[in-house]
């Protein structure tokens, strides 16, 4: 258990000093950091992604559907 | 076999990315190195007014947003907005008894590895994985 706590607090700490050093090499803070990562680009990615999904699958629906009713004419 | 391959540089990437940062800027911090949670981390927890620290987490509010914020300031678009994001995902992954918030670093701390470091890159993942299986497989209709 305490080897867990330590693996975790090791990922914990190291993340967390990604986001100081990245706030320091831009020249920015890590409020900002923060907030850009989990404000803007992390909702908005994840809000792409869906979308694309979802016009892909149904994309893909309506293709196989055509695809399908031109095998059964022939 | 490529398809493994291009999955697993996809998942490895931001890994490298966040290592490569880390590990570029080591030798520029000359600070004595913060302990937090029984693990000496790479930046101190000085209060210093020109860089960010682990004062900087540990004092989001009085430290940081007072003496280093530089873009996202009263008058930001949105700027309400994100703030109520912001510390809303901090108020979810703090410890609360009763409705009210208690410091519990070790929860806060777990409650971030299992949201923002696990599940929510997971999930980005995943979708973009199956995106690319239906844009191959339209490509082979």
């Amino acid at each position: 258990m305490d080897y867990i706590e330590f693996i975790g607090g090791f990922i914990y700490a190291y993340c967390t000093d990604f986001v100081i050093n990245f706030a320091n090499i831009l020249n920015l803070s890590y409020y900002e950091i923060n907030a850009i990562i989990f404000c803007f680009i992390w909702p908005l990615l994840t809000l792409v992604l869906i979308v694309l999904n979802m016009y892909k699958y149904l994309a893909l629906k309506k293709k196989s559907r055509i695809s399908n009713s031109t095998y059964q004419n022939e | 076999m490529k398809q493994i391959t291009r999955n697993s540089l996809i998942f490895l990437l931001p890994f490298a990315l966040m290592i490569l940062v880390n590990e570029s800027y080591r030798p520029f911090i000359k600070e004595k190195p913060w302990v937090y949670l029984d693990v000496t981390s790479m930046n101190s927890a000085i209060y210093d007014l020109n860089k960010c620290t682990w004062a900087c987490h540990n004092s989001t509010t009085h430290h940081c947003i007072k003496n280093h914020i530089k873009i996202i300031k009263p008058g930001f678009p949105f700027y309400n907005q994100i703030n109520e994001f912001y510390f809303g995902i901090i108020n979810f992954n703090s410890k609360k008894i009763n409705g009210k918030k208690v410091s519990d670093i070790k929860y806060y701390a777990a409650m971030n590895l299992i949201f923002l470091v696990v599940l929510w890159p997971l999930s980005m993942y995943l979708l973009l994985l199956n995106y690319l299986r239906l844009r191959r497989k339209m490509t082979k209709l």
